[in-house]
């Protein structure tokens, strides 16, 4: 070698980084060339000298300091993920997914006072009861219920095969507690057969106060041998997998960490780190997961093991691309558990795929699939129903949604409506739109979610029975009916506010020529600050003129606080909640809250689509000036990439990442990224289900508050 | 000295998740150093590195569920560590709060060293810039190859080459010239 090696050579033969063939080279030259013997020597010289550092003497009182906090239950989170790299060269190395989330949030996560289950506690004996068993059950309550004599205990009970979220598993009252001392209560629960996971609320007898701890629930678990049964652990996944994918995952961790050899376990641990981490983390999960997959390959394939088993072997597989060990496990799928939900779902785009252009031919096709199956999972029925819709088969599309809302009557709205695009089915859909109306005038306790109270249930049964009738009212008009569709559109309208019901009411009076009755409705629609303009003001005018039109907004805009004012369920913010701003410096979320009405906007960064709508609230909230404001709240953290997709949008300026999960809590989010209308008092008021109630929930806000009405642009 | 004295790693382990106190002990015993160098070394402050060993230590029970056993313990540990301590880092950086702890460095209470020459590497170290400094530390002090630097850094490996040469020169030239 006649000349010197770069210094990085150098300095990889330095490290022993080098392959034996460079090491060799370099060491040749090593052999004649002192200048770089003694670079070689000074970089080990370093490297030594440097190493020496680590050598400290612990301090004395450490040990002491250390499991004294152990002993005091002091909760630490520490960081259990790397960083990842950004996607971008030229940008800074960025850190995402838990881990990060963890490390942008600082380590000590401090215990939150809950507004729900500040003190109290409800505690089963025995704690290791089998499936079928009876729980005594000892709640010690907070001041909240008071000299009580009594509470009720209601409860979510699921089965070994529930799905996730699971709508249509009922609530019921599983136990009266009765005072036994001070605030204890007391009662017994017999837990029906098969259940293997059981979440528990308390309340008082109108339902009005709840103690649901912080809507988690008091969960009871199936027990054998001493510890939870897997079951009994899926359970308590897929009961999270809806409102808390956090939570959801943190429970998959403990299932597969406690039951390895369960397939289903990783199946979903997988779909809920892509939910919870993103696509950038779980991706760096894939060696581990793919050498999972073909490990249990060769272990159950020649194995007898239950349907659920080999159907999570196949989406596991299917999941992490690894194709052949995925058509494998299909094809056994096909042979071994004829009759379940996957083997039809399989079937069933068998059958959509070949018969794609014989919409007649996949229909029978289908049906007959239905006789060999006769029954299946909702998700498999709602596909079926999807199938039979695209291929625009009316009979087949009303036979598959009979099927799904027998399994899953919760669609019932949706499945209406679908339906009715079909001329033929508008009387059916018309009956079945009655009896759902019929069915939402009563109250119905096992649809009301534990964590719910009874007003809030009887709003959002009014919601949908407004909905109901909108819907009849407009295949009504679709038919020609004009006096039976103003009735319906009638009741819709005095159930609810929705402004789209309302004009629809109100162009049937018109064309019945009913001018007073038609401005009266659009009155309702010009107050309402989202959707009030100058078109509908000039319509107003000519209908009734001046005078009368203003008087008929005064009328609607008392109308629209006071029926604004029901929808609103005050609940405090806690004490402190922290957040972090763009360099991960904690700030005091509630602080923020002083003030103004504040929109607080739920946004997870996966939801690029969402950042439409964040933008249209940011303008929404805005157009009230001072009065009003918005924070967007990341739960998790955010990459360079999300801020500078918020930056584009303006919207940078107003997030803040929920690092310490503090806002979550303080919110109770259940499910996806919600938002919720705060007052000035850092009252929670509203959580928003429709983007077209914001402004004037907003309104009737700043109205209670003494301020002025704020004009917004129409 | 207790009954988990003599257990092996994975059932230690076990004890933890299950919250048993003496299996604390016993694995403070055997790994406190380990995470106190790694904390004096990143952090460059006894009190700091003091919190890093407690934090770890105490984070330890939820965080194990991470851990499936496919490596040495102590490996994981020390990535652990190292994470939470860059997380340290991280945040005081943001706060700006560096320039003012590099300045500080000197009048804490950091044990005096034991070798002469150790004031002067360690001062070089101090001096050189905090993304070198970080991998120096890393790659050479603490043993990690270059692909679990990269991981543990969120940086790219070229970054690390790179990083890591200047850090070099740097300190050749403070050290040596």
């Amino acid at each position: 070698m006649f000349f010197h090696p770069r210094d990085s050579r150098l300095d990889a033969y330095a490290d022993r980084e080098l392959s034996a063939r460079s090491t060799r080279r370099v060491a040749r030259h090593l052999r004649r060339c002192h200048r770089c013997r003694v670079r070689v020597a000074g970089t080990r010289d370093i490297g030594s000298q440097a190493r020496k550092l680590t050598t400290r003497p612990l301090p004395p009182g450490l040990r002491a300091r250390v499991l004294q906090s152990v002993a005091s239950g002091v909760p630490v989170i520490v960081p259990v993920a790397d960083p990842v790299v950004a996607a971008l060269p030229w940008r800074k190395a960025v850190w995402v997914g838990v881990g990060a989330l963890v490390l942008v949030a600082g380590i000590r996560v401090v215990g939150v006072r809950n507004l729900e289950s500040e003190t109290s506690l409800l505690e089963f004996a025995p704690a290791g009861v089998p499936e079928g068993g009876t729980v005594s059950i000892t709640y010690h309550a907070t001041a909240r219920f008071g000299s009580a004599r009594s509470l009720k205990l209601r409860a979510r009970y699921r089965r070994a095969g529930d799905p996730q979220y699971g709508y249509d598993i009922p609530q019921v009252d599983a136990a009266t507690l009765t005072r036994t001392s001070g605030r204890t209560y007391r009662g017994n629960v017999a837990l029906p057969d098969r259940v293997v996971y059981a979440a528990f609320a308390v309340e008082d007898d109108a339902g009005v106060v709840i103690d649901s701890r912080g809507v988690q629930g008091w969960e009871w678990l199936a027990q054998a041998d001493g510890r939870p049964t897997s079951d009994a652990l899926l359970q308590r996944v897929n009961e999270a997998f809806g409102r808390d994918p956090g939570a959801a995952l943190d429970a998959a961790i403990e299932l597969t960490g406690a039951f390895p050899e369960r397939v289903e376990g990783w199946n979903t641990r997988t779909t809920l780190e892509r939910a919870a981490l993103g696509p950038d983390v779980s991706s760096r999960l894939r060696d581990g997961h793919v050498q999972r997959v073909r490990a249990f390959h060769a272990e159950l394939q020649d194995s007898t093991i239950p349907a659920s088993e080999i159907g999570a072997m196949y989406s596991y597989a299917k999941i992490w691309d690894v194709a052949d060990i995925a058509e494998w496990w299909r094809r056994r799928v096909l042979r071994d558990t004829q009759g379940s939900a996957l083997d039809f779902q399989l079937r069933l785009v068998d059958i959509y795929t070949a018969r794609r252009d014989d919409p007649a031919k996949a229909a029978q096709e289908t049906e007959r699939l239905w006789d060999d199956i006769g029954s299946a999972s909702g998700d498999a029925l709602a596909l079926a129903f999807g199938l039979a819709l695209q291929l625009k088969q009316p009979q087949a599309s009303l036979r598959w949604a009979r099927r799904l809302l027998a399994a899953e009557p919760h669609r019932r709205l949706a499945v209406a409506e679908q339906l009715g695009t079909f001329s033929t089915l508008r009387d059916t859909v018309r009956t079945w739109l009655d009896e759902e109306a019929a069915r939402l005038a009563r109250p119905d306790d096992s649809r009301r979610p534990l964590y719910v109270a009874t007003r809030r249930q009887d709003r959002a049964r009014e919601d949908l029975r407004s909905g109901a009738l909108a819907l009849k009212g407009r295949l009504l008009l679709d038919a020609g009916d004009t006096v039976a569709a103003g009735a319906y559109l009638d009741s819709a309208a005095a159930l609810g506010w929705d402004v789209a019901n309302f004009t629809a009411a109100a162009q049937l009076r018109l064309a019945r020529g009913d001018s007073v009755g038609a401005a009266r409705l659009y009155a309702l629609v010009a107050v309402d600050p989202g959707a009030g303009g100058a078109e509908i003001e000039g319509l107003g005018r000519r209908l009734v003129g001046a005078r009368q039109w203003e008087a008929e907004k005064v009328r609607a805009l008392a109308q629209m606080v006071e029926r604004t004012g029901r929808e609103a369920e005050p609940r405090a913010v806690f004490d402190l909640v922290r957040v972090t701003d763009r360099d991960g410096m904690p700030l005091d979320l509630r602080a923020r809250l002083a003030g103004p009405v504040t929109v607080v906007a739920f946004w997870v960064p996966l939801c690029k689509t969402c950042l439409t709508d964040l933008r249209d609230t940011y303008d929404l909230v805005t157009g009230f000036g001072p009065a009003a404001r918005i924070a967007i709240v990341s739960q998790r953290a955010l990459t360079e990439e999300d801020w500078n997709l918020l930056a584009s949008d303006g919207l940078d300026g107003v997030a803040v990442v929920d690092a310490f999960g503090d806002a979550t809590r303080a919110f109770s989010a259940w499910g996806a990224p919600a938002t919720f209308v705060v007052d000035g008092r850092a009252v929670i008021q509203y959580r928003l289900t429709s983007a077209d109630k914001l402004a004037r929930q907003i309104l009737t806000l700043v109205d209670r508050k003494g301020q002025r009405t704020p004009v917004v642009a129409p | 000295m207790n009954g988990h004295t003599a257990l092996p790693e994975w059932d230690l382990l076990k004890a933890i998740e299950l919250g048993n106190r003496d299996a604390f002990a016993v694995l403070y015993d055997r790994h406190a150093s380990l995470l106190f160098g790694i904390g004096c070394t990143l952090l460059r402050d006894v009190s700091d590195a003091e919190d890093l060993v407690h934090d770890v230590f105490l984070g330890l029970p939820r965080a194990l569920k991470t851990f499936e056993g496919r490596g040495p313990f102590e490996g994981w540990l020390k990535r652990t560590a190292t994470r939470t301590a860059l997380m340290k880092l991280r945040q005081a950086r943001t706060r700006r709060a560096a320039l003012r702890r590099l300045a500080l460095a000197a009048q804490r209470t950091v044990p005096p060293p034991a070798v002469e020459d150790r004031v002067d590497i360690e001062a070089a170290l101090l001096r050189l810039r905090p993304g070198q400094r970080d991998v120096f530390i890393l790659r050479i002090v603490q043993g990690f190859n270059t692909r679990e630097t990269a991981d543990l850094l969120g940086v790219r490996i070229g970054t690390v080459r790179i990083r890591l040469l200047r850090a070099r020169r740097a300190l050749r030239t403070m050290l040596m010239e």
